[in-house]
C-alpha cells in the first residue's frame, strides 16, 4: 500500500570547536489510510553537541496530529527508529487521549542519540505508526510492538480509575474527591522508585555470591491466573532469570499474562522493579513455566547500592484467547502501601494533575464528560 | 505658600522621596502646613489599611485545605524536580593543581598502587582485574575505551529522567523534559517504559525503548 | 504486604531534610500566598504561583539553613515569580506609568452597600483592584513587603524613578478611593 511520508531536514544548531556538523533526518511514514494524519513537525530546539569522541544529537520535536475518522480516538502508538544509531533498538511514544473525530492533537518526541563523531553526516530517525485504538477498543495498525495490548490494557485501567472517582463524586461530592486526590497526590509524592537496567543474556555482571530467592505472591482473589512457584537468582543488586509457574484458573483460554515485581531491600524497602509478561496458550486449568534468561540491575543511587533480599510476584494483567483482558480492581489492589509502590495509573496521574492546575470544579467537569 | 504636590508627598508618607534637599524642604513644608499635614496623615493612614488588609485571607476561603492541597503539591513538585535534576547533573569541578603538586601526588599514587598490588593475595588480584575490565563510566557522552561489551550484553535502561537502548557504545534514549511525575517500568522480554502526564498537552504519555533481534 | 524495617542512617539524615523542608513550608505558606494573591488577584492562581515559588526555593536546599534570610530569599521568589506571571499572561508593561485618573467603570458593589454591612475589608479589597497591576505590585512590595524602593525596581525591572511614580500612584488613588468610601457613608447618615 502506497505510504503517506513527510520528509523533513532539521539543521541541528550548535557545534563545538573541531567537530563535526550532524543533522537529524526526520522522516515520518504513515500508510495512506492511516486514521491519524499529521499535519505538522515543529523541530522545536533540537541541537547537536560534541563530548569527548561521541557525537550528542538531541531531537525535541512536536508533531501535530488530525484524526481524520467520525470515531473517538482513545490512544495513538508511533514507533521511532534511528537505524544507524541503535540497529536493533527502536522506542515507541504512545498518548492516551480523548481525541474526537477531525480533532487534532499534539505529539511530543524527545529524543536524544549518542553515536562516535566519526560517523555520517545525516543521522535518519524514522517515525511511523504501530497502531490507533478506538474507543469501541476497536484497533488499526500493524501493532508490531504490541500496542493493541498496551493501549487496551491502559484504557481498561483509565476506566476503572475514572469509575472509582465518579463513585466518590456521588456518594460524597466533591470534598470526598478532593480528599481522595489529595491522598493520591501524596502517595504519589512518596513513592520510591529506581533505576533499573535490563541486561540480555544472564550474564554475571558483579563479583557478589549468588544466591536463590524463592516469589512470594500477593494473590488477587479475581485474578484468573494464580502463580503456584517462582525463583530467581540474587547477588547484591542484581536479579537474574527468575522461573515462574502460573495456573489458569478461570473457564477461558488465556493468551498472555503480565507478573509485576516488588523487590525488597534489606532496610525494608520495597519498589516496583518491573513486569515478567509473557505469552503462552494456557488452557482452563493448565499450568505452564514462565523462563526469562534476562538480568535486571539496580544501578547505584548516590551513596547507596541496593541489596536485594526478597521478591513479591502478583498479576498485574491478562489477556484471554479472544482477546478480552482483565486488570485488578482498586479492590484487588487493596492496600495504601501496595498502591503506593506499584504508583498510580495514567489516568489517575492526569486527573490529580487537573486537580493541581484547575482546582475541583474542573475535576468534576473532566469526570462528567465521560 | 506654595503646596508640594501630591506625588510629592505620597512620596514622603513613605520615606521615598528621592533627593535630600527636596526632603528637607517638602518636610519643612508639611511641618508647618495643616493642610499638608492632614494629606500625609491620610495617605499614611491609607498604607495601613494596606498592611492590614494584605495579612487577610480572602473572604470564605478555607485555608486549612488550601495550605493541605498546596503542601502535597509542593512535595509533589519537589519529586518531580529531584529527578530532572539527576539527568542534568552538573559536571563534577576539576581540581587544579601546581605542576610540582601534580608530579609529587603521581609519583605518591604510584608508589602506593604498586605496593598494594603486589601484597595483594592471588584471588582478590584476579578478581580486581576482572572488575576493571567490566567498569563502565556512567556518564552521558564519554567516549567509552573499555572494550566493546559482547554482542548478547544489550543494555536497557530506565531512570525517571530517560529511557534509552545501549548497543556498541551507542544509544538512543527518549527523555521526557516536559514530564509531571513519571512512572519508570521494564519488561524482562526486552523492554522499557516510563509514563507520565505530559505538563503542557495533559496526556498521559507512555515513552518506551525495546530491543530485539535485528 | 511487608512494613518498613528501621530507618538506616541514610534514611534519618533525609527524613531531618524533610522535616526542615515542612517547618519552612509551613511557616512561611500563609504569607507568601497572600503576598502572591494580592499582586495577581485570584485564588486559584495564586495557589499555582504559591507552589512554584516554595518548590523554585526549596530546590536550594543549602539556602534553609538561616531561617530569617531564607524566608526574606523566599520573599524575592515570590514576588519575582508573581510578577513573571503577569508578564506573561497579562502581557503587563511595568515600566510603563499609568494616569491618575480614576477608572470609569465602578466597583460592582457601591460604597454605601460595603459599609452599610459592615464589611469595610471588602470595600478595601476592591479598593486595590482600583490600582493597575503595576501599581498594585509596586505598593505591595513597598509598603506591605518592605522591600526598599530600589528592591522593587529590580524586582520589577523598571527605573527606581518609575517605581516611585507606581508607588505614589498606587498611595494616592487608595487614600482617595477610602476617602470616597467615608464621604458616600457620611452622606447615608446624614
Amino acid at each position: 500500500m502506497p505510504s503517506r511520508s513527510i520528509c523533513g531536514v532539521l539543521a541541528l544548531a550548535g557545534l563545538c570547536a573541531g567537530a563535526a556538523h550532524a543533522a537529524a533526518v526526520l522522516k515520518i511514514d504513515l500508510p495512506k489510510d492511516s486514521p491519524v494524519v499529521v499535519l505538522s513537525a515543529d523541530p522545536g530546539d533540537s541541537s547537536e553537541t560534541a563530548r569527548g569522541g561521541a557525537m550528542l544529537l538531541d531531537l525535541h520535536a512536536m508533531l501535530s496530529l488530525r484524526n481524520s475518522t467520525q470515531r473517538r480516538i482513545r490512544g495513538v502508538t508511533l514507533v521511532v527508529t534511528a537505524q544507524d544509531v541503535t540497529p536493533g533498538g527502536k522506542g515507541s511514544v504512545s498518548i492516551a487521549s480523548d481525541v474526537g473525530p477531525e480533532e487534532t492533537f499534539p505529539v511530543r518526541v524527545d529524543l536524544r542519540l549518542l553515536r562516535p563523531l566519526q560517523g555520517s553526516a545525516n543521522v535518519p530517525v524514522s517515525i511511523g505508526l504501530d497502531g490507533v485504538l478506538f474507543e469501541d477498543l476497536s484497533f488499526y495498525g500493524p501493532d508490531k510492538l504490541s500496542s493493541r495490548r498496551t493501549m487496551t490494557l491502559a484504557e481498561f485501567e483509565a476506566r476503572r480509575d475514572r469509575k472509582y472517582f465518579k463513585s466518590l463524586l456521588a456518594e460524597g461530592g466533591p470534598e470526598r474527591l478532593r480528599q481522595e486526590i489529595v491522598e493520591s497526590m501524596a502517595r504519589q509524592a512518596d513513592r520510591p522508585s529506581l533505576d533499573v537496567q535490563v541486561v540480555r543474556g544472564g550474564r554475571a555482571t558483579n563479583l557478589e555470591a549468588e544466591k536463590q530467592v524463592q516469589f512470594a505472591f500477593l494473590k488477587l482473589p479475581d485474578s484468573p491466573v494464580e502463580p503456584t512457584e517462582g525463583v530467581a537468582r540474587i547477588a547484591g543488586n542484581e536479579v537474574r532469570a527468575p522461573r515462574l509457574e502460573v495456573k489458569n484458573r478461570s473457564d477461558r483460554a488465556i493468551r498472555y499474562l503480565e507478573m509485576g515485581w516488588i523487590l525488597r531491600d534489606h532496610s525494608g524497602g520495597e519498589f516496583l522493579a518491573g513486569s515478567v509478561p509473557a505469552e503462552l496458550n494456557l488452557a482452563p486449568g493448565q499450568k505452564s513455566p514462565i523462563l526469562e534468561s534476562t538480568t535486571l540491575k539496580f544501578p547505584q543511587r548516590g551513596s547507596s547500592t541496593l541489596a536485594i533480599e526478597g521478591m513479591t510476584g502478583f498479576i498485574s494483567s491478562v489477556e484471554y484467547a479472544d482477546g478480552t483482558v482483565w486488570i485488578p480492581s482498586r479492590t484487588d489492589l487493596g492496600s495504601v502501601e501496595l498502591q503506593r509502590v506499584i504508583g498510580p495509573s495514567g489516568e489517575e496521574q492526569r486527573l490529580v494533575q487537573i486537580y493541581r492546575k484547575k482546582g475541583i470544579r474542573a475535576l468534576v467537569a473532566e469526570l462528567n464528560k465521560f | 505658600m506654595k503646596h508640594p504636590s501630591e506625588t510629592q508627598l505620597a512620596l514622603l508618607a513613605g520615606g521615598d522621596l528621592a533627593g535630600y534637599r527636596e526632603r528637607w524642604r517638602v518636610a519643612r513644608h508639611v511641618a508647618q502646613c495643616g493642610d499638608c499635614q492632614a494629606e500625609m496623615n491620610s495617605l499614611r493612614d491609607a498604607s495601613e489599611q494596606v498592611r492590614g488588609l494584605a495579612a487577610e485571607l480572602p473572604k470564605d476561603l478555607n485555608w486549612n485545605r488550601l495550605a493541605g492541597e498546596m503542601t502535597g503539591n509542593i512535595r509533589v513538585g519537589l519529586a518531580a524536580g529531584e529527578a530532572i535534576a539527576r539527568f542534568d547533573k552538573p559536571a563534577a569541578r576539576r581540581l587544579r593543581l601546581g605542576w610540582n603538586a601534580a608530579l609529587v601526588l603521581t609519583c605518591a599514587t604510584a608508589v602506593f598502587l604498586v605496593a598494594f598490588w603486589i601484597s595483594l593475595p592471588q584471588p582478590q588480584a584476579e578478581h580486581l582485574m576482572a572488575a576493571f575490565k567490566r567498569i563502565r563510566t556512567e556518564r552521558i557522552g564519554s567516549f567509552v575505551r573499555t572494550p566493546a561489551p559482547p554482542q548478547d550484553e544489550v543494555v536497557l535502561e530506565a531512570t525517571s529522567s530517560s529511557i534509552e537502548v545501549k548497543e556498541n557504545g551507542r544509544t538512543m534514549s527518549l527523555t521526557h523534559p516536559h514530564s509531571d511525575g513519571a512512572t519508570v517500568s521494564v519488561s524482562l522480554q526486552g523492554s522499557a517504559g516510563v509514563r507520565y502526564v505530559d505538563a503542557d498537552t495533559g496526556q498521559v504519555t507512555t515513552n518506551k525503548v525495546y530491543y530485539a533481534e535485528p | 504486604m511487608s512494613d518498613l524495617g528501621a530507618p538506616s542512617e541514610l534514611q534519618a539524615s533525609q527524613l531531618a531534610a524533610q522535616e526542615l523542608q515542612n517547618r519552612f513550608i509551613s511557616d512561611n505558606l500563609r504569607r507568601i500566598f497572600l503576598l502572591i494573591y494580592r499582586i495577581v488577584g485570584n485564588v486559584a492562581d495564586a495557589q499555582d504561583l504559591t507552589q512554584e515559588a516554595f518548590i523554585k526555593a526549596l530546590q536550594r536546599q543549602d539556602q534553609l539553613k538561616d531561617a530569617e534570610k531564607a524566608a526574606h530569599w523566599l520573599s524575592r521568589i515570590a514576588s519575582n515569580t508573581a510578577i513573571d506571571f503577569l508578564r506573561r499572561n497579562g502581557k503587563v508593561n511595568f515600566c510603563e506609568i499609568d494616569s491618575l485618573v480614576e477608572p470609569l467603570s465602578e466597583p460592582s458593589e457601591s460604597p454605601e452597600q460595603a459599609v452599610l454591612r459592615s464589611e469595610n475589608r471588602a470595600y478595601l479589597e476592591q479598593g486595590l483592584t482600583v490600582l493597575t497591576e503595576r501599581e498594585r505590585t509596586a505598593l505591595l512590595l513597598r509598603d506591605v513587603e518592605g522591600l526598599a524602593a530600589e528592591e522593587v525596581a529590580e524586582h520589577m525591572n523598571c527605573s527606581k524613578a518609575t517605581v516611585r511614580s507606581h508607588i505614589a500612584n498606587a498611595r494616592i488613588k487608595f487614600k482617595r478611593y477610602i476617602e470616597r468610601g467615608r464621604r458616600q457613608t457620611g452622606r447615608k447618615k446624614s
